[in-house]
């Protein structure tokens, strides 16, 4: 009874949450506005978010093959997230995915050109990146973005995961992504005994939009950078969602951290987004 | 953490645990695959960090009289038991590695005060332990035996003594929030004696941390006071905090 709830409530939350306008392939409509997730960190700003579409999953191997030619995954399988990627990686596949399907790419990389704002010492890439925010192809979300469709967009229920406020129904973390459900408090050597590590896409319940894994399984890069806090702290890109290694707190759409454009880890993948106006 | 250089006696079977911290290094390493070319090695006798309820005891509590704890062991034996508030003893066997204690979740600048009442065998680390994030920072206080390895950045004195403060950049590596970079913090004095009531005013190793951490500080996370001991060490800690 419990699974046919799930898949009535699924086939719902998918249906209502992209409908309402024709999607592109695996994406998802999110109709803009403000936000009205309590939970959110811009709830009660003057933020309000554009129509785009976001991809329903994180972004899979086979897809990243498919367009990259190789796979530079810790954990392999064609279902399984792309992982092990760096920021400038996902920047590099947006624009590659876009020109094979035929759409503009959003992004222009630099290469010969050091970004003189990149003041990461750890970063030995530094691509200066710019954005041509009017193509239709590819790109990250920002982490607004990101946080307004994690948090369902207009369809928002508040739930402290994205999609329930039960973290072992929405996300793989630490505590769950291996052969036992752990306990106690977080260790790196437990997970490795546990054979911790990512999950087939799409395989919990999804958000009120229908997308799954923003809780959860790889984390995922936005656009946005992160400046540092301190002398000896370090600039970044925002990455969001928690991954199989994390804590459960990192799950939380409000939750933000960086790393190193060029940093990677097998907990580090992504989405991908497109504008909504010119769309598909 | 590192090994104790300092007590030779309590060193001597560090090598076992360095090869234990290389082997999950190279398990990480394996798994991880193509980290990129700013990743530091994982430091010979440095534990990859965290604290965890043994899995052998899938029973186990997170907390105990309102207080947070938690044991970690491999190889070996290990047991902890509790007493009233923030009493806690761990006996130990032929440990590859053992680390445990008890404390509160989320921690905070508290002065925590602390007995040990017993303490045999052989160890590497008694002291407080604990997280922040955003930033992430992990922290160590050595009240006896000593966490180093890093770069010395100065000496503050707090309770009574002269701690030596040392900071270390991770990069790339496993922690609470996933792949990170972040920095260790580790201040040691390691002149603490059994049977007598101390404390450790944790307002002024933070303070000194934000001043001279070079990025303030972060949201507490755990704060316990804990053992380690790696490289098949035998003992016995009892130990109150409050």
């Amino acid at each position: 009874m419990r699974k046919l709830y799930l898949l009535v409530s699924t086939a719902t939350m998918i249906v209502a949450g992209s409908c309402s306008q024709k999607s592109p392939g695996n994406l998802v409509f999110v109709k803009g506005g403000a936000f009205i997730n309590t939970q959110s960190r811009y709830y009660g700003t003057s933020v309000t978010i554009p129509d785009f579409y976001i991809g329903r999953y994180e972004v899979t191997q086979k897809e990243w093959v498919a367009v990259m030619g190789s796979n530079p995954s810790a954990f392999k399988g064609d279902s399984l997230p792309v992982e092990t990627v760096s920021w400038y990686d996902c920047i590099e596949y947006c624009n590659k995915r876009s020109i094979q399907e035929g759409l503009q790419p959003y992004y222009h990389a630099d290469r010969d050109k050091k970004d003189p704002d990149n003041t990461n010492e750890l970063d030995d890439i530094k691509w200066t990146v710019t954005t041509n925010k009017e193509a239709n192809g590819y790109r990250l979300p920002t982490e607004a973005e990101w946080e307004y469709a994690a948090g369902g967009g207009q369809m928002s229920k508040g739930f402290t995961y994205s999609g329930s406020n039960n973290i072992d129904a929405v996300a793989w973390y630490w505590k769950n992504a291996g052969d036992t459900c752990l306990t106690g408090a977080w260790s790196w050597p437990v997970l490795v005994k546990n054979n911790n590590k990512t999950k087939p896409a799409g395989g919990r319940v999804p958000n009120e939009l229908g997308l799954y894994d923003m809780a959860g399984n790889v984390r995922e890069w936005c656009w946005d950078l992160q400046e540092r806090t301190g002398t000896d702290d370090s600039q970044g890109r925002v990455w969001k969602g928690g991954g199989w290694i994390g804590a459960d707190f990192c799950c939380e759409p409000s939750f933000r951290a960086r790393l190193e454009a060029n940093g990677k880890g097998p907990d580090q993948g992504f989405r991908v987004c497109r504008n909504g106006k010119s769309g598909a | 953490m590192k090994s104790n250089k300092l007590l030779s006696g309590v060193a001597g079977k560090a090598i076992s645990g360095a090869t234990l911290i290389l082997f999950v290094a190279s398990t990480f390493i394996s798994t991880a695959c193509k980290k990129h070319d700013t990743s530091a090695p994982a430091d010979t006798g440095e534990r990859q960090s965290g604290f965890v309820t043994d899995i052998a005891q899938p029973e186990s509590q997170g907390t105990n009289n309102g207080y947070f704890w938690s044991l970690y062991r491999e190889g070996g034996s290990a047991s902890i038991s509790f007493g009233s508030g923030g009493n806690f003893a761990i006996s130990y066997s032929n440990v590859t590695d053992v680390v445990g204690g008890k404390g509160w979740n989320p921690g905070s600048a508290r002065t925590i005060g602390y007995n040990v009442g017993a303490l045999s065998g052989s160890y590497n680390f008694v002291g407080i332990y604990g997280w922040t994030t955003s930033p992430l920072i992990e922290y160590y206080v050595a009240e006896m035996g000593s966490v180093t390895g890093g770069t010395y950045i100065n000496n503050i004195s707090s309770d009574g003594h002269s701690y030596s403060f040392y900071k270390q950049q991770r990069v790339n590596a496993p922690s609470i929030i996933g792949t990170a970079t972040f920095w260790q913090y580790k201040d040691t004095w390691g002149g603490s004696s059994t049977g007598s009531n101390r404390s450790v005013n944790m307002a002024n190793h933070i303070n000194n941390w934000r001043s001279r951490g070079g990025q303030g500080f972060g949201s507490y996370n755990y704060q316990i006071l804990a053992l380690e001991a790696w490289g098949n060490k035998s003992g016995y800690i009892n130990a109150t905090a409050w």
